[in-house]
């Protein structure tokens, strides 16, 4: 494998099963990411974006194929490894925030280092340098109901980035946001990426969040329809 | 049972049933036009059939209270009731010689026995009668009997007997042995006698046995033919004639009985109406004449009649009014001399006359004697009596259970409350999406109720069929409690009962669930729809609220512009009372007229000296002090609302903790207050409620402190994190939870703490024998004249093991205070040896006396003095239930009191007329083994008695080495002819303790069915935090929770609440129980304040493993929840 490849993805295939409705969800996907990358994973409703983003991130076992991620096999894990996994290298961002509404920015920030066994007073810190990171140091003690939209998905991202993961995963992270906003997280992703080298891989219905990643992955269908630099 | 907090059951069934038919018919029609909300309502209910069947459970736990506190009811009426009839059977009334009812004085045959032409005379009046379907001439009397044979002595042997013919009237049906031979009163030989089964077992007796029986001094020797299977007492049957003889009264009987119409059962329902009659011809009508002339027409006796009427109920409350018009018309007809007749009644009138200071002295005492000329014979509605009595003792050990239940209760509408917060929390959404399709705010709360009234009817029935159970089962325990003293509980409940249980679980649930949907229907539509938080209340719309009649009037007015009359006019009649309302509940809540309402209730309770008006008052006051205070901080910290609710709600919870924990002389207060049962619940409640509110609004202070004790364990960290803030967010249902767990841990412990003080109690055997080891009983007709020389000159003891032998002797007389009428009472006479020797603490003494014992040393040295028993003297706490018994206390002192002047009180000797007076100098302390007793020196009554009386009762003190049951029979085998009973006191207290012993379990058994509701809150709200937080649980899986980390966040978060809840129950409970028993210490200095920790530990476990229990299945659905599945659910 390349040492640059971060992500490799073979032959994916996952179906839902709901009642007596069968869904092929995901055809047979085959995705490589390079480390640094910002991927935009685009397409219609029920193409199979997100499923393909929580197989790829460990978020659902796929039926079948091979994930790989920094040379490590996501297939043979259990779920237990996986989730091992996402709490030391992977952060996610969704389109509803979904910060805990019941602890601060700040506890929302230090839950996965604490989840990784970082000492306390040392998630706290990181915390608050991950807020700051964000420009979000005066709004550390506050809970997420008392943040605005573009605040509470800055947190979000800073929680997303807080220990340090080799992968940022984002579903819909401007979905929810009105355009000035959405323009301000955009531009923090952009910024991330370029000077901390972070992969994204976002997916996104926005063509103005398509052009500013790096790359666009179109899908239909559980396939992918175009793979466009 | 027939009544309840004196009500009518059958009126609490016809009432509450037809009030639960309304309900369901109102409902019913609201359902028929409301088709779609009704749908909406039900639905839910198979859809999440777990959720509804603990919400069943929860909900039903009211109705199970209830209905077991009336089955137990039911079981004691009717185990008494059928003790009565297997007792009495046929017999509805007895005539006797004299005004027995007057006094508890044993008297000789001569004096108890009238000529058997009497008994003609009357049956030929009652020829004719319809009421009365026999009368029947007989011989009741009791008498000591040894079984020669056996050497078994019985001190009571009734002896029965009536005319072969009558035989079908001893008790219940024919005399037959236990093969079912019939057994017939004139197949008896000369010297034969029946025996029924009691008293075959306490004489150890067989067919062929010898009895001697005790009619005199010389025994009369019989044989024992059969043993009959009758009656509950020791009885003796033989024909009337033998009896006659045996008594040495040839033509003469001591009782005639009378059987009323109908069965056993339906013949006591004619009594008031047989007495009456019967009374009528048995009154002397000269004597009724002169005493109508004395109150014919006298305006003070009959004023003082009504008056007193107004204050009573039912048959005596008819009965005076009846008696008072009786008295004013101007001739003396039947129905007035049959109320004069009335025994029960005139010790009323007499009562009454003395308190309205009826002319003088002189003429009351001759209106008094002029009563007891009224009949010479007296009319006795026995069976009535005993009925009724048992029906009081049913009922109170009903109101017991209901009263002890309240904590179950109260915590079982909490948890219906909680379950609807729950479910419109659950459909939040859904209700915001009703609303903004445009249903109205009524919508909503129909879709509840109907929803709830579906559980309702479900969890009433549940409760009803448990509560069968569960009565069932205390039933049994009192029966196993009892089992020593011969009373067989018989299990029965009435369908009268089961409709009141139900209706009245369905209807409290109901009213529960209205109150609920009404206040969870009131939200918001878009934070609805949104799932955002509930915005706080604008200033308008207090504003509204208050201008709200002005603008009806006004709304009223537009109507009346449009020709819209009629709404016009519901607009002005109804619009306006409810606004007018609404400003008045608004003053409520928000705290002025709270405070204004608990100052007004505080000066009341001071005046009126009563405990629980004065300290609701200042709990009222702490409350509406506190919403004050709440309302003028929101004006200054407007935008800090969180810390206005934490300062105020702080302080009303500390007030009211600080309030209910301190004792009343803490607050510089002298005066003693009157306290009733219901005060255990009110305080119990408030003191809970304060601790709650005070530990809710400052978790977050606790809870800082628990993290950072234990937030440092690394891998515990994110776990407690999430665990503990979780609850702190929903401050309001967490606080619901965890009042709900120490209301019902409060009530428990407490009620073990004071049981152990019991126990403590009991441990100190001298104070309760006074020093003594054994009492011995021997009879009137042949007792022991000097016990303690017998004892040194029998061979049969050993006379050094008995260290001292006092002797008491028992006369029942009529005491009365000042210008009251004659009560009954009964007056010890006791010797120098039982003076010196009894070590009977005392709880008041009078002036000038230091010591018991120099109380006691004055009865013995000065003639006349005398010390009364605790229940002579009233009590400023009520929460005593004494059923039956003389009638006299002794006015001017309570029993609480510190000290006593010395306070003379008449004696007379109703037989004799004796009269003499005797000084009480103290009052015994609770310990002392005794009830209804004045104790003076047997040397005071020989003086003042035209006659000799000696003592029948003697208390023993042994030497160390002697056994107290080894010496108990040699006394008895000694003085077997004398027919002496000997009882080990320490044996008799602890069979006693071991029946308290079994009701105590028995009261915390039923407390503790309140730990369901507690538990069943939990699993409530533990349900519902699954899928409430499952997208939550979700996004910590993507973090990196593990399920384990998932499920220990809610098992920790369950017993964060539940450990909360019953450390604060189990800790408050101890401190009013502390003051509770500092209080009683100065009565019964033994006691001393126990932590049962035995007890405690059982509850807190039980409590916290249920809760674990419940709470395990939730925390594993939500280990189990699929991250990627969650993240997509909105």
């Amino acid at each position: 494998m390349d040492d640059n490849l971060i992500i490799q993805a073979t032959s994916i295939h996952k179906t839902y099963h709901t009642g007596t409705v069968t869904v092929p969800a995901l055809r047979g996907i085959d995705l490589c990411v390079q480390r640094g990358e910002m991927v935009a994973v685009m397409g219609p409703s029920g193409c199979g974006k997100t499923t393909l983003l929580n197989c790829l991130s460990g978020l659902d076992a796929a039926d079948q194929g091979d994930i790989i991620i920094e040379g490590v096999s996501l297939s043979g894990m259990s779920d237990r490894e996986r989730t091992d996994y996402r709490a030391r290298r992977m952060g996610f961002v969704f389109q509803f925030y979904n910060l805990l509404p019941v602890l601060s920015a700040v506890e929302n920030v230090e839950l996965p280092l604490l989840v990784s066994g970082a000492r306390p007073r040392d998630a706290r810190a990181k915390a608050l340098d991950a807020l700051a990171q964000v420009g979000l140091s005066r709004r550390a003690n506050h809970r997420p109901s008392e943040l605005s939209g573009g605040e509470r998905q800055r947190t979000t991202i800073a929680r997303a980035l807080v220990n340090r993961p080799a992968i940022v995963w984002a579903d819909e992270p401007t979905g929810d946001l009105d355009s000035e906003t959405s323009k301000e997280i955009m531009d923090l992703l952009v910024r991330l990426n370029a000077e901390a080298g972070l992969t994204f891989i976002l997916v996104t219905h926005d063509k103005g969040v398509g052009a500013r990643c790096a790359r666009i992955v179109r899908m239909r269908d559980g396939l992918i329809e175009n793979d466009s630099k | 049972m027939e009544k309840l907090f004196g009500l009518s059951m059958n009126s609490i069934a016809a009432c509450l049933g037809s009030v639960l038919i309304i309900v369901l018919f109102a409902l019913a029609l609201v359902a028929w036009r409301s088709r779609v909300m009704f749908k909406l309502g039900l639905r839910p209910i198979p859809r999440r059939r777990a959720q509804s069947t603990l919400i069943v459970l929860g909900l039903m736990l009211a109705t199970l209270i209830i209905t077991a506190a009336f089955v137990t009811g039911d079981t004691l009426s009717h185990t008494i009731r059928s003790l009565v009839i297997d007792e009495l059977g046929e017999i509805d009334e007895t005539i006797r010689l004299g005004s027995g009812g007057r006094s508890y004085a044993p008297r000789s045959a001569a004096e108890t026995f009238f000529k058997f032409s009497r008994y003609e005379e009357l049956a030929a009046q009652l020829s004719g009668y319809e009421p009365i379907d026999a009368i029947v001439p007989a011989i009741q009397e009791s008498i000591p009997a040894v079984n020669t044979t056996r050497r078994r002595s019985e001190r009571s042997l009734q002896i029965v007997a009536v005319r072969p013919e009558d035989a079908a009237f001893v008790g219940a049906g024919d005399l037959a042995d236990s093969t079912s031979n019939a057994l017939r009163l004139d197949d008896l030989g000369p010297h034969e006698v029946y025996l029924n089964a009691p008293a075959a077992e306490s004489l150890d007796a067989a067919p062929g046995d010898e009895l001697k029986l005790y009619t005199g001094p010389k025994p009369t020797t019989v044989y024992i033919r059969a043993i009959a299977t009758t009656g509950e007492n020791p009885q003796l049957f033989i024909s009337l004639k033998r009896a006659q003889a045996l008594f040495d009264q040839p033509g003469r009987i001591n009782i005639i009985l009378i059987s009323n119409v109908g069965d056993a059962l339906k013949g006591a329902e004619l009594t008031h109406e047989v007495t009456a009659h019967l009374r009528g011809l048995l009154t002397d009508k000269v004597v009724a004449a002169q005493i109508f002339e004395m109150l014919n027409q006298d305006s003070v006796a009959i004023d003082a009649l009504r008056e007193a009427a107004a204050d009573q109920r039912g048959n005596t409350q008819q009965d005076l009014l009846k008696l008072a018009d009786g008295l004013a018309s101007p001739k003396l007809t039947d129905e007035t001399r049959n109320l004069l007749a009335d025994e029960g009644l005139t010790a009323q009138v007499q009562s009454i006359l003395a308190n309205a200071d009826w002319r003088s002295q002189a003429a009351r005492d001759r209106l008094e004697d002029l009563f007891a000329d009224l009949s010479e014979l007296g009319v006795y509605d026995i069976k009535r009596d005993n009925l009724d009595q048992g029906e009081l003792a049913a009922s109170a050990f009903t109101t017991i259970f209901v009263v002890t239940g309240l904590f179950g209760i109260a915590a079982g509408l909490l948890l219906i409350f909680l379950i609807f917060v729950m479910l419109a929390a659950e459909r939040k959404s859904e209700m915001g999406m009703t609303r903004a399709i445009g249903g109205q705010r009524g919508h909503l709360v129909q879709m509840f109720v109907f929803e709830g009234t579906a559980y309702d009817l479900a969890a009433a029935a549940v409760g009803v069929a448990l509560g069968v159970g569960t009565g069932f089962l205390v039933a049994l325990t009192l029966g196993s409690a009892f089992a020593e003293s011969g009373l067989t509980i018989r299990p029965y409940m009435t369908g009268r009962s089961l409709i009141v249980s139900y209706s009245l679980g369905m209807l409290v649930t109901f009213a529960t669930v209205l109150f609920s949907a009404n206040r969870v229907s009131r939200l918001n539509i878009v934070a609805a729809i949104r799932d955002l938080p509930e915005p706080p209340h604008s200033p308008t719309h207090l504003r509204d609220r208050l201008l709200a009649p002005f603008t009806t009037i006004v709304e009223g007015f537009r109507h009346l512009r449009r020709w819209r009359i009629f709404r016009a006019l519901w607009t002005w009649i109804v619009g306006i009372p409810v606004s007018l309302l609404g400003i008045v509940w608004l003053g409520f809540t928000t705290g002025p007229l709270t405070l204004l309402l608990g100052l007004l209730m505080t000066l009341a309770g001071l005046q009126s000296s009563t405990g629980a008006t004065y300290s609701l008052g200042v709990s009222f006051a702490i409350i509406g002090a506190g919403l004050t205070l709440r309302g003028l901080l929101a004006l200054v910290l407007k935008k800090r609302p969180g810390l206005t609710d934490r300062i105020a709600f702080t302080l009303i919870g500390l007030g009211l903790t600080i309030f209910w924990s301190l004792p009343e002389d803490a607050f510089g207060l002298t005066q003693e207050f009157s306290y009733g049962a219901e005060m255990f619940f009110i305080s119990g409640i408030l003191l809970v409620a304060g601790a709650v509110m005070v530990v809710m609004y400052n978790a977050d202070l606790l809870l800082r402190a628990i993290l950072s004790l234990l937030g440092g364990a690394r891998h515990l960290a994110p776990v407690l994190r999430m665990a503990i803030a979780f609850p702190l967010a929903n401050r309001f249902r967490t606080g619901l939870t965890v009042g709900l767990f120490a209301i019902v841990v409060f009530s428990v412990i407490f009620m073990a703490t004071m049981f152990k003080v019991n126990e403590a109690y009991f441990e100190n055997i001298d104070a309760l024998t006074g020093g003594f080891d054994l009492r011995a009983n021997t009879n009137d007709t042949n007792p022991v004249p000097d016990l303690e020389s017998a004892i040194a000159s029998s061979p049969y003891v050993r006379p050094s093991d008995y260290e001292v032998v006092a002797a008491e002797s028992t006369l029942a007389v009529e005491m009365r205070q000042g210008n009251d009428r004659w009560k009954t009472y009964l007056v010890r006479g006791v010797d120098a040896a039982y003076l010196d020797n009894i070590g009977y603490d005392l709880a008041i003494k009078a002036e000038g006396y230091e010591t018991a014992e120099e109380v006691w040393q004055a009865v013995r040295d000065r003639p006349g003095y005398a010390v009364i028993d605790r229940y002579g003297v009233p009590s400023r706490q009520s929460t005593s239930i004494i059923i039956g018994g003389p009638e006299f206390r002794l006015e001017g002192i309570y029993f609480e009191d510190e000290t006593m002047p010395p306070m003379v009180v008449e004696v007379r000797e109703p037989r004799t007329g004796a009269t003499f007076k005797v000084t009480i100098i103290g009052v015994l302390a609770t310990e002392a083994y005794a009830a209804f007793n004045v104790y003076t020196s047997q040397a005071t009554l020989d003086h003042a008695l035209p006659f000799a009386l000696s003592p029948t009762t003697h208390y023993l003190r042994l030497a160390d080495s002697a056994d107290p049951k080894s010496a108990s029979l040699a006394l008895e085998n000694a003085f077997l002819k004398h027919g002496l009973q000997s009882t080990v006191l320490a044996q008799e207290i602890k069979d006693g303790q071991k029946s308290q012993r079994a009701i105590e379990y028995l009261l915390q058994g039923f407390l503790t069915l309140g730990l369901v509701v507690g538990v069943a809150a939990l699993g409530v709200i533990s349900t519902r935090a699954v899928v409430e937080r499952r997208q939550q649980i979700g996004m910590l899986r993507a973090l990196g929770f593990q399920r384990e980390m998932v499920a220990w966040s809610f098992m920790i978060e369950s017993s964060f609440v539940a450990l909360l809840g019953i450390g604060l129950g189990a800790a408050l409970a101890l401190i009013p129980a502390y003051h509770m028993i500092n209080s009683m210490t100065s009565d019964l200095p033994g006691l001393r304040f126990q932590v049962p920790w035995g007890v405690m530990s059982i509850v807190i476990g039980l409590a916290y493993g249920m809760a674990l229990l419940t709470t395990w299945l939730p925390a594993v659905q939500a280990s189990r929840v699929s991250p990627a599945e969650a993240l997509r659910y909105e």
